[in-house]
Protein backbone atom coordinates (compact mmCIF):
# COMPACT_ATOMS: atom_id res chain seq x y z
CA UNK A 1 0.00 0.00 0.00
CA UNK A 2 2.55 2.38 0.37
CA UNK A 3 4.60 2.57 -2.51
CA UNK A 4 1.32 2.90 -3.99
CA UNK A 5 0.78 6.21 -2.04
CA UNK A 6 4.38 7.25 -2.60
CA UNK A 7 3.70 6.80 -6.50
CA UNK A 8 0.62 8.58 -6.41
CA UNK A 9 2.23 11.51 -4.96
CA UNK A 10 5.13 11.52 -6.97
CA UNK A 11 2.75 11.23 -10.22
CA UNK A 12 0.75 14.11 -9.01
CA UNK A 13 3.70 16.13 -8.59
CA UNK A 14 4.63 15.36 -11.83
CA UNK A 15 1.07 16.52 -13.19
CA UNK A 16 1.85 19.65 -11.48
CA UNK A 17 4.97 20.54 -13.20
CA UNK A 18 3.92 19.65 -16.39
CA UNK A 19 -0.05 21.81 -15.68
CA UNK A 20 2.64 24.58 -15.67
CA UNK A 21 5.02 23.64 -18.35
CA UNK A 22 3.60 25.78 -20.68
CA UNK A 23 3.71 29.02 -19.27
CA UNK A 24 7.55 29.11 -17.63
CA UNK A 25 9.34 31.08 -19.87
CA UNK A 26 7.12 34.32 -19.35
CA UNK A 27 4.77 35.89 -21.14
CA UNK A 28 3.51 35.72 -24.63
CA UNK A 29 5.12 32.21 -24.62
CA UNK A 30 3.81 28.38 -24.72
CA UNK A 31 5.95 25.89 -24.22
CA UNK A 32 8.72 28.07 -23.92
CA UNK A 33 7.96 28.82 -27.57
CA UNK A 34 7.92 33.29 -28.25
CA UNK A 35 4.33 34.02 -29.93
CA UNK A 36 3.02 37.20 -31.73
CA UNK A 37 1.04 38.89 -29.52
CA UNK A 38 -2.55 38.69 -30.88
CA UNK A 39 -2.24 35.13 -31.33
CA UNK A 40 -1.02 34.37 -27.81
CA UNK A 41 -4.78 35.22 -27.02
CA UNK A 42 -6.27 34.13 -30.10
CA UNK A 43 -5.11 30.91 -30.41
CA UNK A 44 -2.48 30.24 -28.06
CA UNK A 45 -4.87 30.00 -24.76
CA UNK A 46 -6.94 27.47 -27.20
CA UNK A 47 -4.26 25.94 -27.29
CA UNK A 48 -3.38 25.65 -23.59
CA UNK A 49 -6.90 24.98 -22.36
CA UNK A 50 -7.00 21.82 -24.75
CA UNK A 51 -3.28 20.88 -23.65
CA UNK A 52 -4.91 20.80 -19.70
CA UNK A 53 -7.68 19.22 -20.51
CA UNK A 54 -5.89 16.61 -22.44
CA UNK A 55 -3.59 16.47 -18.93
CA UNK A 56 -6.76 15.88 -17.22
CA UNK A 57 -7.45 12.97 -18.76
CA UNK A 58 -4.33 11.37 -18.42
CA UNK A 59 -4.24 12.05 -14.62
CA UNK A 60 -7.62 10.51 -14.03
CA UNK A 61 -6.51 7.24 -16.30
CA UNK A 62 -3.34 7.30 -14.76
CA UNK A 63 -4.34 6.86 -11.46
CA UNK A 64 -7.39 4.76 -12.18
CA UNK A 65 -4.65 2.21 -13.44
CA UNK A 66 -2.00 2.64 -10.72
CA UNK A 67 -4.84 1.97 -8.40
CA UNK A 68 -6.19 -1.35 -10.56
CA UNK A 69 -2.32 -2.55 -11.31
CA UNK A 70 -1.86 -2.02 -7.44
CA UNK A 71 -4.11 -4.34 -6.22
CA UNK A 72 -3.97 -7.17 -9.21
CA UNK A 73 -0.37 -6.98 -9.80
CA UNK A 74 1.85 -5.17 -7.16
CA UNK A 75 5.12 -6.40 -8.94
CA UNK A 76 3.73 -4.74 -12.22
CA UNK A 77 3.85 -1.39 -10.45
CA UNK A 78 7.20 0.02 -11.72
CA UNK A 79 6.45 -0.73 -15.45
CA UNK A 80 3.25 0.77 -15.16
CA UNK A 81 4.69 3.96 -13.45
CA UNK A 82 6.91 4.18 -16.43
CA UNK A 83 3.83 3.94 -19.17
CA UNK A 84 1.90 6.76 -17.18
CA UNK A 85 5.83 8.87 -16.97
CA UNK A 86 5.17 8.49 -20.61
CA UNK A 87 1.40 9.49 -20.59
CA UNK A 88 2.00 12.73 -19.16
CA UNK A 89 4.30 13.52 -22.17
CA UNK A 90 2.40 13.10 -24.95
CA UNK A 91 0.46 15.50 -24.69
CA UNK A 92 3.68 17.88 -24.71
CA UNK A 93 4.20 15.89 -28.07
CA UNK A 94 1.02 16.96 -29.48
CA UNK A 95 0.88 20.83 -29.15
CA UNK A 96 3.93 21.59 -29.00
CA UNK A 97 4.21 21.48 -33.11
CA UNK A 98 0.90 22.95 -33.23
CA UNK A 99 2.23 25.65 -31.34
CA UNK A 100 5.62 25.96 -33.27
CA UNK A 101 2.99 26.96 -36.10
CA UNK A 102 2.06 30.20 -34.45
CA UNK A 103 5.72 31.36 -33.10
CA UNK A 104 7.36 34.57 -33.82
CA UNK A 105 9.24 34.27 -36.74
CA UNK A 106 11.65 37.09 -36.17
CA UNK A 107 15.57 36.20 -36.72
CA UNK A 108 18.31 38.07 -36.02
CA UNK A 109 20.91 39.37 -38.83
CA UNK A 110 23.60 40.69 -36.44
CA UNK A 111 24.89 38.29 -33.98
CA UNK A 112 27.93 38.76 -31.69
CA UNK A 113 29.84 35.78 -29.81
CA UNK A 114 32.69 35.89 -27.43
CA UNK A 115 35.81 35.14 -28.95
CA UNK A 116 36.65 32.82 -26.38
CA UNK A 117 37.83 28.91 -26.75
CA UNK A 118 35.27 26.68 -24.73
CA UNK A 119 36.73 23.44 -23.03
CA UNK A 120 35.86 21.03 -21.46
CA UNK A 121 38.72 21.24 -18.72
CA UNK A 122 37.41 24.90 -17.69
CA UNK A 123 34.20 23.46 -16.64
CA UNK A 124 36.28 20.79 -14.81
CA UNK A 125 36.69 20.33 -11.02
CA UNK A 126 39.85 17.81 -10.07
CA UNK A 127 38.59 17.06 -6.71
CA UNK A 128 34.62 16.63 -7.83
CA UNK A 129 36.43 14.19 -10.42
CA UNK A 130 38.05 12.05 -7.79
CA UNK A 131 34.71 11.99 -5.61
CA UNK A 132 33.06 10.65 -9.11
CA UNK A 133 35.57 7.87 -9.73
CA UNK A 134 35.82 6.90 -5.86
CA UNK A 135 32.34 6.61 -5.80
CA UNK A 136 32.34 4.31 -9.08
CA UNK A 137 35.57 1.93 -7.79
CA UNK A 138 33.63 1.91 -4.33
CA UNK A 139 30.81 -0.46 -5.06
CA UNK A 140 33.10 -2.56 -7.23
CA UNK A 141 35.61 -3.23 -4.94
CA UNK A 142 32.74 -3.88 -1.86
CA UNK A 143 31.69 -6.27 -4.57
CA UNK A 144 34.89 -7.73 -5.75
CA UNK A 145 35.74 -8.30 -2.34
CA UNK A 146 32.57 -10.23 -1.16
CA UNK A 147 31.74 -12.06 -4.01
CA UNK A 148 32.88 -15.41 -2.57
CA UNK A 149 30.87 -14.67 -0.12
CA UNK A 150 27.27 -14.74 -1.95
CA UNK A 151 24.97 -17.49 -1.87
CA UNK A 152 24.56 -19.40 -5.13
CA UNK A 153 21.20 -17.69 -5.55
CA UNK A 154 21.61 -13.54 -5.58
CA UNK A 155 18.44 -11.12 -5.51
CA UNK A 156 18.73 -8.50 -8.16
CA UNK A 157 14.91 -6.95 -8.36
CA UNK A 158 13.38 -5.73 -5.34
CA UNK A 159 9.83 -3.74 -5.30
CA UNK A 160 9.21 -0.24 -3.74
CA UNK A 161 8.65 -1.71 -0.51
CA UNK A 162 12.61 -3.11 -0.45
CA UNK A 163 11.70 -6.87 -0.47
CA UNK A 164 13.57 -9.48 -3.23
CA UNK A 165 11.59 -10.40 -5.58
CA UNK A 166 13.19 -11.49 -8.34
CA UNK A 167 16.91 -13.58 -7.96
CA UNK A 168 19.38 -14.81 -10.59
CA UNK A 169 22.21 -17.42 -9.96
CA UNK A 170 25.39 -16.08 -9.50
CA UNK A 171 27.53 -14.70 -11.99
CA UNK A 172 29.49 -11.64 -13.53
CA UNK A 173 25.96 -10.29 -15.23
CA UNK A 174 23.88 -10.54 -11.96
CA UNK A 175 27.05 -9.25 -9.38
CA UNK A 176 28.50 -6.86 -11.40
CA UNK A 177 25.70 -5.29 -13.80
CA UNK A 178 24.87 -2.27 -12.14
CA UNK A 179 28.42 -1.16 -12.02
CA UNK A 180 29.51 -1.56 -15.68
CA UNK A 181 26.19 0.43 -16.62
CA UNK A 182 27.05 2.70 -14.16
CA UNK A 183 30.42 3.29 -15.90
CA UNK A 184 28.61 3.31 -19.21
CA UNK A 185 26.98 6.19 -18.27
CA UNK A 186 29.05 8.15 -16.53
CA UNK A 187 30.88 7.84 -19.95
CA UNK A 188 27.55 8.78 -21.63
CA UNK A 189 27.37 11.73 -19.27
CA UNK A 190 31.00 13.25 -19.93
CA UNK A 191 30.48 13.47 -23.71
CA UNK A 192 27.10 14.92 -23.17
CA UNK A 193 28.85 17.75 -20.80
CA UNK A 194 31.45 18.23 -23.53
CA UNK A 195 28.58 18.28 -25.97
CA UNK A 196 26.30 21.37 -23.98
CA UNK A 197 29.84 23.05 -23.81
CA UNK A 198 30.54 23.06 -27.20
CA UNK A 199 27.06 23.88 -28.12
CA UNK A 200 26.34 27.15 -30.14
CA UNK A 201 26.45 30.24 -28.08
CA UNK A 202 25.56 33.84 -29.52
CA UNK A 203 23.77 36.59 -28.49
CA UNK A 204 21.90 38.76 -30.43
CA UNK A 205 24.35 42.48 -31.41
CA UNK A 206 22.09 44.52 -29.63
CA UNK A 207 22.00 44.26 -25.44
CA UNK A 208 24.64 41.85 -26.02
CA UNK A 209 27.09 42.06 -22.73
CA UNK A 210 23.92 42.01 -20.92
CA UNK A 211 22.57 38.86 -22.70
CA UNK A 212 26.23 37.46 -22.36
CA UNK A 213 25.97 37.45 -18.56
CA UNK A 214 22.77 35.38 -18.46
CA UNK A 215 23.58 33.04 -21.28
CA UNK A 216 26.88 32.55 -19.51
CA UNK A 217 24.57 31.92 -16.26
CA UNK A 218 22.45 29.50 -18.01
CA UNK A 219 25.52 27.35 -19.58
CA UNK A 220 26.96 27.12 -16.00
CA UNK A 221 23.84 25.78 -14.73
CA UNK A 222 23.15 23.72 -17.80
CA UNK A 223 26.95 21.88 -17.16
CA UNK A 224 26.41 22.03 -13.12
CA UNK A 225 22.89 20.12 -13.52
CA UNK A 226 24.68 17.54 -15.63
CA UNK A 227 27.51 16.92 -13.30
CA UNK A 228 24.76 16.75 -10.37
CA UNK A 229 23.51 14.23 -12.39
CA UNK A 230 26.74 12.06 -12.85
CA UNK A 231 27.17 11.97 -9.09
CA UNK A 232 23.67 11.29 -8.17
CA UNK A 233 23.79 8.66 -10.72
CA UNK A 234 26.90 7.33 -9.23
CA UNK A 235 26.06 7.07 -5.88
CA UNK A 236 22.78 5.87 -6.97
CA UNK A 237 23.79 2.56 -9.12
CA UNK A 238 26.30 1.95 -6.56
CA UNK A 239 23.98 1.51 -3.70
CA UNK A 240 21.54 -0.34 -5.63
CA UNK A 241 24.48 -2.18 -6.91
CA UNK A 242 25.17 -2.91 -3.46
CA UNK A 243 22.07 -4.65 -2.62
CA UNK A 244 22.97 -7.71 -4.07
CA UNK A 245 24.93 -8.43 -0.58
CA UNK A 246 21.47 -7.75 1.29
CA UNK A 247 21.65 -11.82 1.83
CA UNK A 248 24.67 -11.81 3.47
CA UNK A 249 24.30 -8.45 5.17
CA UNK A 250 22.96 -7.97 8.42
CA UNK A 251 19.31 -6.21 8.06
CA UNK A 252 20.11 -3.18 8.70
CA UNK A 253 22.50 -2.56 6.38
CA UNK A 254 19.63 -3.59 4.03
CA UNK A 255 17.13 -1.61 5.22
CA UNK A 256 19.51 1.59 4.95
CA UNK A 257 20.83 0.99 1.84
CA UNK A 258 16.71 0.61 0.32
CA UNK A 259 15.88 4.20 2.51
CA UNK A 260 19.20 5.89 0.91
CA UNK A 261 18.18 4.71 -2.56
CA UNK A 262 14.72 6.84 -2.33
CA UNK A 263 16.62 9.64 -0.53
CA UNK A 264 18.76 9.57 -2.94
CA UNK A 265 16.19 9.66 -5.69
CA UNK A 266 14.63 12.68 -4.69
CA UNK A 267 17.64 14.19 -4.03
CA UNK A 268 18.79 13.77 -7.79
CA UNK A 269 15.49 15.06 -9.03
CA UNK A 270 15.27 18.21 -6.65
CA UNK A 271 18.96 19.22 -8.12
CA UNK A 272 17.47 18.55 -11.69
CA UNK A 273 14.83 20.60 -10.61
CA UNK A 274 16.94 23.85 -9.11
CA UNK A 275 18.98 23.68 -12.12
CA UNK A 276 16.24 23.80 -14.40
CA UNK A 277 14.69 26.86 -12.14
CA UNK A 278 17.67 28.73 -13.03
CA UNK A 279 18.01 28.25 -16.40
CA UNK A 280 13.86 29.28 -16.48
CA UNK A 281 14.34 32.40 -14.79
CA UNK A 282 17.37 33.26 -17.41
CA UNK A 283 14.79 32.61 -20.08
CA UNK A 284 12.37 34.32 -18.54
CA UNK A 285 14.80 37.61 -18.33
CA UNK A 286 16.20 36.90 -21.88
CA UNK A 287 12.46 37.57 -23.10
CA UNK A 288 11.98 40.65 -21.26
CA UNK A 289 15.12 42.22 -22.38
CA UNK A 290 14.28 41.50 -26.23
CA UNK A 291 11.44 40.04 -26.66
CA UNK A 292 13.06 36.17 -27.86
CA UNK A 293 14.74 33.42 -25.81
CA UNK A 294 16.78 32.04 -28.63
CA UNK A 295 18.23 33.63 -31.76
CA UNK A 296 17.85 32.01 -34.96
CA UNK A 297 19.08 32.86 -38.71
CA UNK A 298 17.12 32.42 -41.24
CA UNK A 299 18.81 29.16 -42.55
CA UNK A 300 18.58 28.16 -38.80
CA UNK A 301 14.95 28.34 -38.19
CA UNK A 302 14.64 26.22 -41.88
CA UNK A 303 15.87 22.99 -40.24
CA UNK A 304 13.51 22.99 -37.24
CA UNK A 305 10.02 21.18 -38.48
CA UNK A 306 8.13 21.64 -35.65
CA UNK A 307 9.95 22.97 -32.82
CA UNK A 308 11.01 19.52 -31.32
CA UNK A 309 13.28 17.88 -33.89
CA UNK A 310 16.35 19.65 -35.52
CA UNK A 311 17.72 18.55 -39.15
CA UNK A 312 20.40 21.38 -40.84
CA UNK A 313 23.06 19.96 -43.07
CA UNK A 314 24.36 23.06 -43.07
CA UNK A 315 24.91 24.05 -39.53
CA UNK A 316 27.84 23.31 -38.70
CA UNK A 317 26.96 23.52 -34.74
CA UNK A 318 26.43 19.81 -33.42
CA UNK A 319 24.35 21.06 -30.37
CA UNK A 320 21.73 24.00 -30.56
CA UNK A 321 19.44 25.58 -28.18
CA UNK A 322 15.64 24.65 -28.47
CA UNK A 323 13.56 27.19 -29.04
CA UNK A 324 10.37 25.99 -27.23
CA UNK A 325 11.65 25.00 -23.70
CA UNK A 326 14.88 25.00 -22.22
CA UNK A 327 18.33 23.73 -23.07
CA UNK A 328 19.38 21.92 -25.86
CA UNK A 329 19.14 19.49 -28.54
CA UNK A 330 21.34 18.19 -31.32
CA UNK A 331 21.68 18.71 -34.81
CA UNK A 332 20.80 15.29 -36.23
CA UNK A 333 21.65 15.84 -39.44
CA UNK A 334 25.39 16.20 -37.92
CA UNK A 335 27.55 13.19 -37.91
CA UNK A 336 28.22 12.91 -34.57
CA UNK A 337 24.45 12.24 -34.16
CA UNK A 338 25.30 8.48 -34.58
CA UNK A 339 27.82 8.78 -32.02
CA UNK A 340 24.72 9.61 -29.84
CA UNK A 341 22.82 6.77 -31.47
CA UNK A 342 25.52 4.10 -30.41
CA UNK A 343 26.04 5.79 -26.80
CA UNK A 344 21.94 5.57 -25.91
CA UNK A 345 21.94 1.74 -28.09
CA UNK A 346 24.89 0.27 -26.78
CA UNK A 347 23.58 0.02 -22.77
CA UNK A 348 20.14 -0.92 -23.86
CA UNK A 349 21.86 -3.79 -26.11
CA UNK A 350 24.06 -4.54 -23.39
CA UNK A 351 21.06 -4.22 -20.50
CA UNK A 352 19.04 -6.94 -22.62
CA UNK A 353 22.19 -9.41 -23.17
CA UNK A 354 22.86 -9.36 -19.41
CA UNK A 355 19.37 -9.72 -18.60
CA UNK A 356 19.01 -12.67 -21.31
CA UNK A 357 22.35 -14.30 -19.02
CA UNK A 358 21.45 -14.07 -16.16
CA UNK A 359 17.71 -15.73 -16.74
CA UNK A 360 19.81 -18.69 -19.13
CA UNK A 361 23.06 -19.15 -16.42
CA UNK B 1 35.92 39.99 -26.62
CA UNK B 2 32.83 39.93 -28.82
CA UNK B 3 32.55 39.53 -32.12
CA UNK B 4 29.69 40.67 -34.23
CA UNK B 5 28.49 39.53 -37.42
CA UNK B 6 25.91 41.16 -39.54
CA UNK B 7 24.24 39.38 -42.21
CA UNK B 8 22.49 42.47 -44.10
CA UNK B 9 25.80 43.98 -44.48
CA UNK B 10 27.20 43.98 -48.34
CA UNK B 11 30.89 42.90 -46.91
CA UNK B 12 31.58 39.13 -47.15
CA UNK B 13 31.32 37.80 -43.55
CA UNK B 14 34.50 36.47 -43.81
CA UNK B 15 35.56 40.07 -43.90
CA UNK B 16 33.41 41.27 -41.26
CA UNK B 17 35.12 37.94 -38.82
CA UNK B 18 38.62 39.39 -40.26
CA UNK B 19 38.11 42.82 -39.29
CA UNK B 20 36.41 42.27 -36.30
CA UNK B 21 39.37 39.99 -34.95
CA UNK B 22 41.75 42.74 -36.41
CA UNK B 23 39.84 45.59 -34.80
CA UNK B 24 39.95 43.77 -31.21
CA UNK B 25 43.80 42.65 -31.99
CA UNK B 26 44.70 46.66 -32.40
CA UNK B 27 42.75 47.46 -29.42
CA UNK B 28 44.76 45.05 -27.32
CA UNK B 29 41.90 43.40 -26.22
CA UNK B 30 43.54 40.39 -27.38
CA UNK B 31 46.77 40.35 -26.63
CA UNK B 32 50.03 38.09 -27.87
CA UNK B 33 49.58 34.57 -27.31
CA UNK B 34 45.66 34.47 -26.75
CA UNK B 35 44.22 31.45 -28.13
CA UNK B 36 41.16 31.88 -30.30
CA UNK B 37 38.16 29.43 -30.33
CA UNK B 38 38.43 26.26 -33.12
CA UNK B 39 36.88 26.95 -36.39
CA UNK B 40 34.14 24.71 -35.61
CA UNK B 41 33.03 26.61 -32.86
CA UNK B 42 33.24 30.22 -34.39
CA UNK B 43 31.31 28.93 -37.08
CA UNK B 44 28.82 27.08 -35.35
CA UNK B 45 28.32 30.08 -32.45
CA UNK B 46 27.86 32.37 -35.81
CA UNK B 47 25.75 29.97 -37.82
CA UNK B 48 28.39 30.22 -40.68
CA UNK B 49 30.09 28.12 -42.83
CA UNK B 50 33.35 26.13 -41.63
CA UNK B 51 35.25 27.38 -45.04
CA UNK B 52 34.31 31.23 -44.19
CA UNK B 53 35.75 30.95 -41.04
CA UNK B 54 38.99 28.87 -42.03
CA UNK B 55 39.46 31.67 -44.70
CA UNK B 56 39.45 34.60 -42.13
CA UNK B 57 41.99 33.05 -39.82
CA UNK B 58 43.75 31.95 -42.95
CA UNK B 59 43.77 35.43 -44.12
CA UNK B 60 45.12 36.75 -40.93
CA UNK B 61 47.62 34.35 -40.91
CA UNK B 62 49.05 35.47 -43.91
CA UNK B 63 49.04 39.19 -42.46
CA UNK B 64 51.05 37.69 -39.65
CA UNK B 65 48.57 38.62 -36.97
CA UNK B 66 47.79 34.76 -36.43
CA UNK B 67 49.37 31.28 -36.13
CA UNK B 68 46.74 28.64 -36.93
CA UNK B 69 46.50 25.49 -34.99
CA UNK B 70 45.78 22.86 -37.16
CA UNK B 71 42.15 21.63 -36.03
CA UNK B 72 42.77 23.57 -32.31
CA UNK B 73 42.16 27.15 -33.47
CA UNK B 74 44.50 29.98 -33.79
CA UNK B 75 46.57 31.74 -31.62
CA UNK B 76 47.37 35.63 -31.63
CA UNK B 77 51.44 36.08 -32.38
CA UNK B 78 51.86 39.71 -33.38
CA UNK B 79 50.49 42.53 -33.38
CA UNK B 80 52.04 43.98 -35.83
CA UNK B 81 51.19 42.89 -39.87
CA UNK B 82 54.41 41.86 -41.93
CA UNK B 83 53.27 44.10 -44.90
CA UNK B 84 52.95 47.62 -43.86
CA UNK B 85 52.26 49.19 -47.78
CA UNK B 86 51.19 53.16 -47.30
CA UNK B 87 49.19 53.14 -50.67
CA UNK B 88 47.16 49.83 -49.45
CA UNK B 89 46.60 51.53 -46.08
CA UNK B 90 45.43 54.54 -47.46
CA UNK B 91 42.99 52.95 -49.95
CA UNK B 92 40.31 52.44 -47.34
CA UNK B 93 40.85 55.28 -45.30
CA UNK B 94 40.16 57.61 -48.45
CA UNK B 95 37.09 55.53 -49.54
CA UNK B 96 35.81 55.85 -45.76
CA UNK B 97 36.36 59.70 -46.18
CA UNK B 98 34.99 59.77 -49.29
CA UNK B 99 31.60 58.42 -48.02
CA UNK B 100 31.95 60.65 -45.02
CA UNK B 101 31.89 63.70 -47.14
CA UNK B 102 29.09 62.88 -49.78
CA UNK B 103 27.16 61.61 -46.72
CA UNK B 104 27.29 65.43 -45.83
CA UNK B 105 29.44 65.40 -43.39
CA UNK B 106 31.51 68.78 -43.04
CA UNK B 107 35.09 68.36 -42.42
CA UNK B 108 34.97 69.21 -38.48
CA UNK B 109 32.53 66.49 -38.36
CA UNK B 110 34.84 64.28 -39.85
CA UNK B 111 37.64 65.24 -37.85
CA UNK B 112 35.59 64.61 -34.69
CA UNK B 113 34.37 60.95 -35.95
CA UNK B 114 38.19 60.19 -36.60
CA UNK B 115 39.37 61.63 -33.47
CA UNK B 116 36.64 59.25 -31.55
CA UNK B 117 37.03 56.18 -33.72
CA UNK B 118 41.05 56.89 -32.72
CA UNK B 119 40.70 57.44 -28.71
CA UNK B 120 37.98 54.18 -29.24
CA UNK B 121 40.83 52.16 -30.13
CA UNK B 122 44.07 53.21 -28.43
CA UNK B 123 41.29 53.53 -25.08
CA UNK B 124 42.70 50.00 -24.08
CA UNK B 125 46.21 49.71 -25.78
CA UNK B 126 49.61 51.12 -24.46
Amino acid sequence: MADIILLTIIFLLQLLLFYFLPTLDGQQTLFGIVLKNDDFQTYGLPILRRYRRDLFIVAVASVCGLLLIGKLSPNSLIVAYIFVTLGIIVPLFRYLPQTWKLRDKSTVSRLATPLKPRHLRDFTNFWFELAVIALAIAPLAVLMFYYPNLPDIVPIHWNAAGEADGWAKKGFSSVFFLPVLAAFLQIFWIILKQDIIKARFRVPAEQAERILSLKEISLQANVEMVDWCRLACGVLLGTVALLVLSTIAPPSVAAALNIFTWVNLVLMLSGIAFFLYRMILVNREVKALTGQITFQTADEMEGWTDGLFYYNQKDAAFMVEKPGGVGYTINFAHKRAFLYLALIGLPIIFSIFSLILMKFQ
Amino acid sequence: MLIIIDQNDSRPIYLQIADEIRFLIARGELPENTPLPAVRQLAGDLGVNLNTVATAYRELQNEGLLAIKHGAGAVVVSRTTLEKDEISLRKPLRSALANMFLAGLSWAEIMNLVVDEMRGLLRETR
